[in-house]
């Protein structure tokens, strides 16, 4: 049994002991980090100014890299950051930066254009330039926005909230000549006319009689080499049916007008049930210069199940489309869409043209050539690059947590080695010993 | 048919000078062919309607006929320009079947004025192969044999062109007195003198 003397002097021997062990973890946690991290924490508000060629150049690369961002890095930033990274830095960043991103897309029309599809924060507001200069400033609706231009620019970038995306389209596309196949009418001349008024290259089976048709250009078999979009308006496509669904199978693209969809030959290709235009609509047709809005409409109804409303008119379906292996088919119900040329306002004869090309370029084959374009020069999604990069992005609250666990750890020890020394000394103190 | 496009109603255009209506069997004599030689959906009554309404626009191939002189109004005039801009077609004929005529004169100087110089219209254009084949261009009418009127069997049409489609079709001819008859009367006769008339429809509904 000790006396307690004895368990006194056990007690120094301990504390001194627990101060030895302190000592050697902060020696050996102090090691440690200068072994695994190189030691030092960089801490810069943007990575410009020759920042990252001086952390590259430093004789031992610094253990941690926290960079705050007020705009997404350059492609090349990105790469170097990357590079960091993979050499054993931990990169770590914060910032609001705005998730942009830009797409742009050639359109199927013989007039060419671009539809240009951004991706920003909802509400913000996106300017869209090209080479030249800004073009047009959008909304951002709930996860962007969508512009369609008329021209066919090398670069385009979109700017929101200090990000900047930038693309230029990828691809051009060739088209080819589109079939009309209808019975002789009005419908049938001024679906023709307006196409070719916009450019398209036409070829138009038009039946005037038992055995006796009108064609348009070469009759030349329905397939993708010759054709871009087959348009059925009436029973005159019945004998063509299964050629057609063959031609939607292979690429091709259809739009159906309400008396085609109807024939049972067609059921197949169509989106949903011909219905018959009510004669309120109709009613609405006879008074006053006419429009889209005011044409007679025969409702699209029992949607296919893969097949999706695109327009709707006071509740009722008015275009469906769907895909069909490779080809897409489009469905509208409007009816007689001549007499909105005829008795529309100023300008319904471009109107009615733009409407059917509009439908045209929606399903339209359109071979694909890529483009050359520089890029370097550009960078789509710069957030999503930076993710890709280094990873997300580290909140600052985040750091400073990390941060303080380890001053909190180290405290915690320092108060340890404190409480051991002074017992200790207190303790032989007490005691009379030297 | 009831149901999604509508019929191909033949519209005989009614102005407010001269007299409009002077050939009546007509219209049910053309659609009685258009109905017997084609599928194409024919309304079974023609349309008569005002070139001063906007209603005209409804109606992409108009005839008009006259003895009288010729005068379009301010409406008619912006109308019918509007009419052929948007690519309908006018027929226009002589019921007279005389170049010295006043319709003739008059109606001369009002397409001038409206749309510009008719010419001569090619005896091998479209018109005349569209569905019925005319290799010697219009057919003779019965008042040109028969030396009625300016005593001249007229080797053409005129016409105006809209690009290259027949914008204003003119006759001296005088098709309005050879096809004014009931459609019954039809089986009198060897050749139906109609035919050029189906051409005319057939050309106005697809080029």
């Amino acid at each position: 049994m000790l006396s307690r003397a004895e368990m006194r002097v056990r007690l120094e021997q301990a504390l001194r002991g627990i101060v030895i062990v302190v000592l050697a973890v902060m020696l050996w946690q102090s090691l440690r980090e200068q072994t695994d991290s190189g030691g030092q924490l960089v801490n810069a508000r943007g990575v410009g100014g020759g920042a990252l060629a001086t952390w590259s150049k430093m004789a031992k690369a610094p253990g941690r890299i926290y960079v705050q961002l007020d705009s997404a890095p350059t492609p090349v930033e990105r790469s170097w950051l990357g590079a960091l990274a993979g050499a054993g830095s931990s990169v770590m960043w914060s910032g609001e930066l705005a998730p942009m991103m830009i797409d742009a897309q050639p359109v199927a029309s013989p007039a060419g254009g671009t539809n240009v599809l951004v991706a920003a924060p909802g509400g913000s507001s996106v300017v869209v330039s090209d080479d030249v200069g800004p073009i047009d400033t959008v909304r951002a609706q709930s996860v962007g926005a969508m512009l369609a231009l008329s021209s066919e620019p090398d670069l385009l970038t979109a700017r929101a909230k200090g990000s900047i995306a930038s693309t230029g389209p990828r691809n051009s596309v060739v088209l080819h000549k589109v079939l009309v196949i209808g019975d002789a009418g009005w419908e049938s001349k001024f679906v023709v006319a307006a196409l070719e008024e916009e450019g398209w290259r036409v070829d138009a089976f038009i039946r005037l009689a038992p055995g006796v048709d009108v064609t348009q250009g070469s009759a030349a078999p329905i397939d993708t080499s010759r054709y871009s979009a087959v348009i059925a308006l009436d029973g005159a496509a019945s004998p063509y049916a299964n050629r057609i669904l063959e031609f939607v199978r292979t690429g091709g693209g259809v739009v159906l007008a309400p008396q085609a969809a109807a024939l049972d030959a067609i059921a197949p290709l169509r989106a949903g049930a011909a219905g018959r235009a009510t004669s309120e609509s109709r009613a609405s047709q006879a008074s006053g210069s006419l429009s889209l809005a005011t044409l007679a409409l025969a409702p699209i109804t029992s949607l296919k199940s893969d097949a999706v409303p695109v327009e709707k008119r006071a509740g009722v379906t008015a275009i469906a489309a769907r895909r069909i292996n490779a080809g897409r088919v489009l469905q509208f119900g409007y009816e007689d869409t001549w007499r909105w040329r005829m008795s529309g306002g100023e300008g319904a004869v471009r109107d009615h043209g733009i409407w059917w090309t509009s439908l045209v370029s929606s399903v339209a084959y359109a071979q694909r050539v890529p483009r050359t374009i520089a890029k370097a020069s550009t960078d789509a999604a710069p957030t999503i690059g930076l993710v890709a990069a280094i990873g997300p992005a580290t909140s600052a609250s985040g750091l400073l947590n990390l941060l303080g666990k380890r001053s909190g750890w180290m405290v915690w020890l320092i108060v340890l080695l404190a409480l051991g020394l002074v017992g200790e000394v207190a303790s032989r103190r007490l005691r009379g010993a030297p | 048919m009831d149901g999604w496009m509508s019929d191909f109603v033949f519209c005989t255009g009614q102005y407010d000078s001269g007299d409009w209506d002077g050939a009546p069997d007509l219209p049910s004599n053309l659609i009685d062919s258009v109905a017997r030689y084609t599928s194409i959906a024919v309304a079974p009554s023609g349309a008569t309607i005002p070139l001063s309404s906007d209603a005209i626009l409804e109606y992409p191939l108009v005839y008009l006929t006259g003895h009288m002189p010729f005068r379009f109004s301010e409406a008619e005039r912006r109308n019918v320009r509007k009419l052929v801009d948007r690519g309908g077609m006018l027929f226009i004929d002589d019921h007279n079947h005389d170049i010295g005529g006043v319709f003739h004169k008059t109606a001369m100087e009002e397409i001038t004025r409206t749309f510009s110089v008719p010419k001569d219209l090619p005896n091998d254009n479209e018109i005349y192969r569209c569905f019925f084949k005319f290799g010697d261009g219009p057919p003779a009418t019965s008042h040109e044999l028969n030396g009625w009127g300016d005593n001249l069997v007229h080797k053409n049409l005129q016409a105006v062109m809209e690009g290259d489609r027949i914008g204003v079709l003119y006759s001296s001819k005088d098709y309005s007195s050879e096809w004014n008859y009931s459609p019954d009367s039809k089986r009198f006769s060897t050749v139906d003198n109609t035919r050029f008339g189906v051409n005319i429809i057939v050309y106005a509904l697809t080029r």
